[in-house]
């Protein structure tokens, strides 16, 4: 089934710049449809708010970091399906078992370019 | 002598002599104490020093903040460039470039607060160490809640697990996961 690069796409950092690199990286890559948000809690109600395709989220903000958004999502039947990559500087082995166990669909460790994000968004939505 | 001690002394000897012999000591200790802390000048510290560094790092925040921004603002120009003739936009390539050449600058900026930084740190250090040498102080073994353990930030030469090796995690571990309805 092709892609639908219209997909809504929620961006999670707490640095408007990785925010603005990312959603640069997503527009060239053809998605549009995109919302960002500052942490996991914010995040958290948009997702309640809104219907989103695939969340990219940091690991380390505050409030509520982008592992225990993961959580949230994951617990909530609501939002238990959304798709979900954590990109983030957090790269001890613990964190990606962690963040695996949690229901992470893909693990991206900064930094990290145009053809990582690509290859990894391909891996969980299909390819495009 | 401290005043702790010259109270002690005055006191007429009792049966609580092991007693007085502890107090002495601990009156001993504190009264060092407070010599080290006045050293320290931790009212310097207070007030200098570590609000200085606090102040450096904003400034790195701010500064790197704004030169990121102004290096994608000239690449989000490049990119959207839709000039008439190849000269015309060549022209506003090179602009743009030079633009982000000259935002680059933030580096040498950020790299001298860095080094101020770290020689307000080297001095707190340093009066921590004189500080506990004096109480005679071992270190304790800090734990931290489970939630801190994952929040350790960048690695200070690049990524602990590569993304190959990430990757390979994920590959092998190949519990299903949940369906998307996109």
């Amino acid at each position: 089934m092709a892609v639908d690069m219209q997909m809504p796409i929620l961006v999670v950092d707490d640095y408007k710049t990785m925010v603005r690199i990312i959603q640069n990286l997503l527009k060239q890559l053809g998605f549009t449809n995109l919302d960002d948000a500052a942490c996991g809690e914010e995040a958290l109600e948009k997702l309640r708010e809104s219907e989103f395709a695939l969340v990219i989220s940091d690991w380390n903000m505050e409030p509520g970091t982008g592992y225990e958004l993961l959580q949230s999502v994951r617990a909530d039947d609501k939002l238990k399906e959304t798709l979900f990559i954590m990109v983030t500087a957090e790269s001890k082995s613990e964190n990606v078992i962690a963040a695996r166990k949690a229901g992470v669909n893909s693990y991206i460790v900064k930094p990290f370019n145009a053809a990582t994000l690509k290859a990894k968004m391909s891996a969980v939505i299909g390819d495009f | 002598m401290p005043r702790a001690l010259q109270v002690l002394n005055a006191a007429p000897e009792g049966d609580d002599a092991e007693a007085r012999a502890e107090l002495r000591t601990i009156a001993g200790v504190l009264a060092r104490a407070r010599r080290e802390i006045a050293t320290l000048r931790p009212h310097h510290l207070r007030s200098d020093t570590i609000p200085s560094a606090d102040a450096e790092l904003d400034a790195i925040v701010r500064d790197t903040e704004a030169a990121t921004h102004t290096i994608m603002g000239a690449a989000e120009m490049m990119l959207a460039c839709d000039a008439p003739t190849f000269a015309a936009y060549r022209t506003e390539v090179q602009a743009q470039a030079l633009t982000i050449f000259e935002a680059c600058s933030f580096q040498d900026i950020t790299g001298q607060r860095v080094s101020k930084v770290v020689a307000a740190l080297h001095e707190v250090e340093t009066r921590i160490a004189r500080l506990s040498e004096a109480l005679g102080q071992a270190e304790e073994a800090l734990g931290g809640p489970a939630r801190q353990s994952l929040l350790n930030g960048p690695a200070l030469t690049g990524p602990e697990t590569t993304q190959a090796a990430i990757d390979a995690l994920f590959e092998a571990d190949q519990a299903p996961l949940p369906p998307s309805r996109f």
